[in-house]
């Protein structure tokens, strides 16, 4: 398991979505163990330190926590990882309404447009993806 | 903890050409540190002066508070340019040599990584590839639990494979008590495992950051850092 | 310093075998296909010649071993570095003089025409006599090393091709002072040419040596080339910490 970094951005970052991206999509379920820093860093084949920071900012957002000799969770609470996916979507959804916006597109087409692709996605094969225009 | 490392107005002159030119930098203990630089920038001479192979023209060297000589010896685990094996060794005898002069050399660590390197003890290092050289020059260096270890170009000259084995072993490896330099040109696939850079150009200190911070403020990766840097 | 002693002898092991396999090879032949008198010579020319090998290579492991990363690296005493191959010299000289013994006795058993012990024996000299030869030699070595030594390490501390040149000078500067000094404080006794005299006369060889008489003289010679020695090595010492550079 290796993530494509984008070295422009900070790793620390690009860590935590793509562990808030586990959680969501129930790869990683709430009240599971996280690997140790690390594990990770050495899954990821990067600096510990920047693991531990990943970390240290999940623990403050709330989404991870650490039980005393035991190690860290992915928080038990469901609300919470429902937070994270509204507040997730949330992002995919700006970033493709300005894209949009800077296409020219008015706000009525864009949900008509929307509404189309999500029923051609329904037909088409899974393995395409979501149907975003969006990469991460 | 105290540092480290530590120059102090560091300076380095090769008959009438100045390797290095007023280098003053600490490092703590639990760092990754990346020395960048191109070709002939002083990064190597940097890495000697730390070792013990080259004597500063003025100016202070320390690791552990200590000056740097037969004690710093046992605190420095360096990995050279070149081989530090000798032509009639086996692996099994650059090991041995290892262990008989190193205190904190750690067997079942070196066991360890030459399994993980696919290395053979049996094989005779002159018949070792370039690569297979390079993973036991890593293994050997990283075996010991030295406080301060020098990798001058882990990386260069090696294939993608065996490169992500050293930068995972290097990961694998890590300590808190100790810090690692790794000095190299080929920034990319090794700039996440960076905690801060420093780039040296022409003998002087021209940066050092911290790598996420680059990131974050500056949106810049290291590579294109470096590019912006050394650019002609 | 025995770890690096034993790490000099691993390495040039082969390089010892080697000339252990020729020597006594060269011996066999000798003995086989010349005659008794001139085999006897070249026979004993042949040790002194392993001794002279063994001699070239203290030399080449000090100039490598002050001058190679790994050596450099290892947490060992600068002195350890010097001794090092001093030691690893004399007991290849010990070993060569265990080989000597051995063939010796070989030979005086299988040539029961000539007897080697009555005739060194009619001639007058003793078995302590040769140790006392031997041990000054082995100690005129050792002191003329250590001149080596120094002049490697001098040499090494200058960075350029001229590195090598300076170590010559040095080195024939070093000798001559040393011996000049020696040659005023004591009467020229430190003169190596007038040690031995071979001389072979046609049907015999006779030996007149220089004999070691232990005099006062001799005593202080003796004490000052070793203070001498101690200087030089603390020197040579402080130049591969401080300033010899690879």
């Amino acid at each position: 398991m290796s993530i494509e970094f984008d070295n422009n951005l900070p790793i620390y970052l690009q860590i935590m979505q793509y562990i808030k991206r586990q959680i969501v999509t129930g790869t990683l379920k709430a009240g599971d163990k996280i690997p140790s820093v690390r594990e990770l860093a050495a899954e990821l084949q990067i600096n510990p330190n920047t693991v531990q920071r990943t970390f240290q900012e999940l623990e403050r957002e709330e989404v991870v926590e650490t039980k005393r000799g035991l190690g860290r969770y992915v928080t038990s609470e469901e609300s919470k990882i429902m937070t994270i996916k509204k507040e997730m979507a949330g992002e995919l959804l700006e970033r493709f309404l300005t894209g949009m916006q800077e296409l020219g597109i008015e706000e009525q087409d864009i949900v008509n447009i929307v509404a189309d692709a999500v029923a051609e996605g329904k037909q088409s094969s899974h393995r395409d993806g979501r149907g975003g225009t969006v990469n991460e | 903890m105290s540092n480290i490392l530590e120059l102090n107005h560091v300076s380095k002159t090769y008959g009438g050409k100045k390797a290095l030119h007023d280098i003053t930098l600490d490092i703590a203990p639990g760092r990754i540190v990346g020395l960048l630089g191109s070709n002939g920038s002083g990064k190597s001479t940097l890495m000697k002066l730390v070792a013990g192979l080259l004597h500063p023209s003025s100016g202070d060297v320390r690791v552990t508070g200590k000056a740097v000589g037969l004690e710093t010896k046992s605190l420095v685990s360096f990995m050279p340019d070149r081989p530090l094996t000798e032509s009639w060794m086996k692996v099994r005898d650059a090991i041995a040599y290892y262990r008989d002069f190193y205190a904190d050399f750690d067997q079942e660590k070196a066991k360890e990584m030459l399994d993980f390197m696919k290395l053979g003890e049996g094989e005779k290092v002159r018949h070792l590839s370039k690569g297979m050289n390079e993973r036991l020059q890593l293994t050997l260096a990283l075996s010991r639990k030295a406080r301060l270890y020098l990798l001058d170009e882990p990386i260069g000259g090696v294939d993608p494979v065996a490169r992500g084995k050293i930068l995972d072993a290097i990961v694998k490896f890590y300590d808190e008590d100790s810090s690692l330099i790794i000095s190299t040109h080929l920034v990319t696939d090794i700039e996440r495992i960076f905690d801060e850079v420093i780039f040296i150009r022409e003998g002087e200190l021209v940066m050092r950051e911290e790598v996420e911070t680059l990131r974050l403020k500056y949106g810049k990766s290291v590579d294109e850092m470096f590019k912006e840097v050394y650019a002609e | 310093m025995m770890t690096l002693l034993k790490y000099d002898f691993r390495r040039n092991w082969n390089t010892l075998l080697a000339g252990l396999a020729v020597l006594i090879i060269v011996q066999i032949g000798l003995a086989l296909f010349f005659s008794e008198v001139t085999g006897s010579v070249v026979g004993v020319i042949a040790y002194v010649g392993a001794g002279v090998a063994i001699y070239v290579k203290m030399i080449k492991t000090y100039r490598s071993n002050i001058r190679s990363f790994n050596r450099r690296l290892v947490p060992v005493t600068g002195l350890s570095h010097v001794l090092s191959p001093i030691i690893f010299g004399t007991l290849c000289w010990l070993g060569l003089m265990v080989v000597a013994a051995i063939h010796y006795f070989i030979y005086s058993t299988t040539h029961t025409g000539i007897n080697f012990t009555s005739y060194i024996n009619d001639s007058g000299i003793h078995v302590s006599e040769i140790l006392n030869v031997l041990l000054f030699l082995w100690w005129v070595a050792i002191f003329c090393i250590i001149i080596i030594f120094l002049s490697i390490s001098i040499g090494g501390s200058f960075r350029f091709k001229t590195g090598p040149w300076i170590s010559i000078v040095a080195f024939f500067v070093l000798i001559n002072v040393i011996s000049w000094l020696e040659n005023i404080i004591f009467s020229g006794r430190f003169n190596s040419n007038e040690l031995f005299h071979f001389t072979e006369e046609s049907t015999a060889l006779s030996t007149t040596s220089n004999r070691i008489t232990w005099s006062d003289g001799t005593w202080a010679s003796i004490i000052f080339e070793i203070i001498v020695a101690v200087i030089l090595v603390g020197v040579a010492v402080y130049l591969n910490n401080k300033k010899v550079e690879v």
